[in-house]
């Protein structure tokens, strides 16, 4: 249980279900969809305030249009989140 | 390769070309402001070009970002994984950081804004967004946050910029020390910190935005020590 409300896109409404819809639609590798169908938690986690997903989610859209390979981009995110003991 | 990420990111057996990128990743994700000139001519070495510096510099600052939003929501990891789960070790210590006087002062080194000009755009954009004060945050909130964080991370210009922004208040001193404990050790996030804001009268969305401006200040001021 997450420490705020999040909103999944089965209870989205108006802008925010138009946010998920937009952001659900770009390509995405088959790893960064997770298995119960719904938004990944990281997205959901800024599920309170959909103009600030578009920003955040519009940076991070961007930074996959740049000129380093996924399989480079994959392992500098990695190790960014290992070096902060992430868990996600 | 994943499976050495976990067990242990500063020794992964690599080529020199991604041993540089994720030298770079820990480097920056940990102590930004040690970032030495030697540090760019290496990874040039390593045949990256100034385009893939900047790019590698700001998807650290992305995730930045995205690791400290999980962990000050404790959203659950919800990604298929055959990796085994991450171990924290909650005794680790942030890296001591230096007196301010010592803070690095350099002019840029590469410009973003020009080698990256869209995704520059986006994190813009980004900036806009987080700093723009609503209901749930007040333009000073927003700036003792920034300040907060920016301090931990010796970054001199974002002081500047939040210069007006010391904590003065309770309130003011409760959102710096989130700001601080989420910049310093996020690993060591929990309930309580959130509930802390609450006691300040912070509602769920005014606790987003206030893991919004840190984490968006964690990226810039990686950014900044690494680009100029």
């Amino acid at each position: 249980m997450a420490w705020i409300q999040t909103i999944d896109v089965a209870e989205a409404q108006g802008e925010l279900l138009d946010t998920y819809r937009t952001m659900m639609a770009r390509p995405l590798p088959a790893a960064y969809r997770p298995p119960h169908g719904g938004a990944p938690g990281i997205i959901r986690a800024h599920s309170l305030d959909p103009s600030l997903m578009k920003a955040v989610f519009g940076a991070s859209g961007a930074l996959h249009k740049g000129p380093l390979s996924s399989a480079e981009y994959e392992l500098i995110a990695a190790v960014t989140s290992r070096m902060g003991q992430c868990l996600y | 390769m994943a499976a050495q990420v976990l067990r242990d990111p500063r020794g992964l057996v690599l080529p020199p070309r991604e041993r540089a990128l994720s030298g770079l990743a820990a480097l920056l994700a940990e102590a930004p402001w040690t970032l030495e000139d030697e540090d760019v001519d290496r990874l040039r070495a390593a045949s990256l070009s100034d385009e893939e510096i900047a790019h590698a510099v700001a998807i650290v600052g992305m995730f930045s970002h995205f690791t400290r939003a999980a962990d000050a929501t404790a959203i659950a990891p919800d990604y298929t994984s055959p990796l085994p789960r991450l171990e924290i070790d909650m005794s680790r210590e942030p890296l001591p950081r230096p007196a301010p006087e010592d803070w690095p002062r350099r002019p840029a080194r590469l410009r973003f804004d020009r080698l990256l000009p869209d995704i520059a755009g986006g994190f813009a954009r980004w900036r806009d967004y987080v700093f723009t004060a609503t209901a749930a945050l007040s333009e000073q909130d927003r700036a003792t946050l920034a300040r907060a964080a920016a301090f931990q991370l010796c970054d001199a210009g974002a002081l500047s910029e939040h210069a007006h922004a010391s904590p003065s208040s309770p309130r003011e001193e409760t959102l710096a020390g989130f700001a601080e404990k989420l910049t310093l050790t996020p690993w060591r996030m929990e309930q309580a910190d959130v509930e802390a804001l609450r006691s300040i009268g912070l509602d769920d969305r005014a606790v987003l935005h206030a893991i919004a401006v840190v984490g968006y200040q964690n990226q810039a001021s990686r950014v900044r020590l690494a680009l100029g």
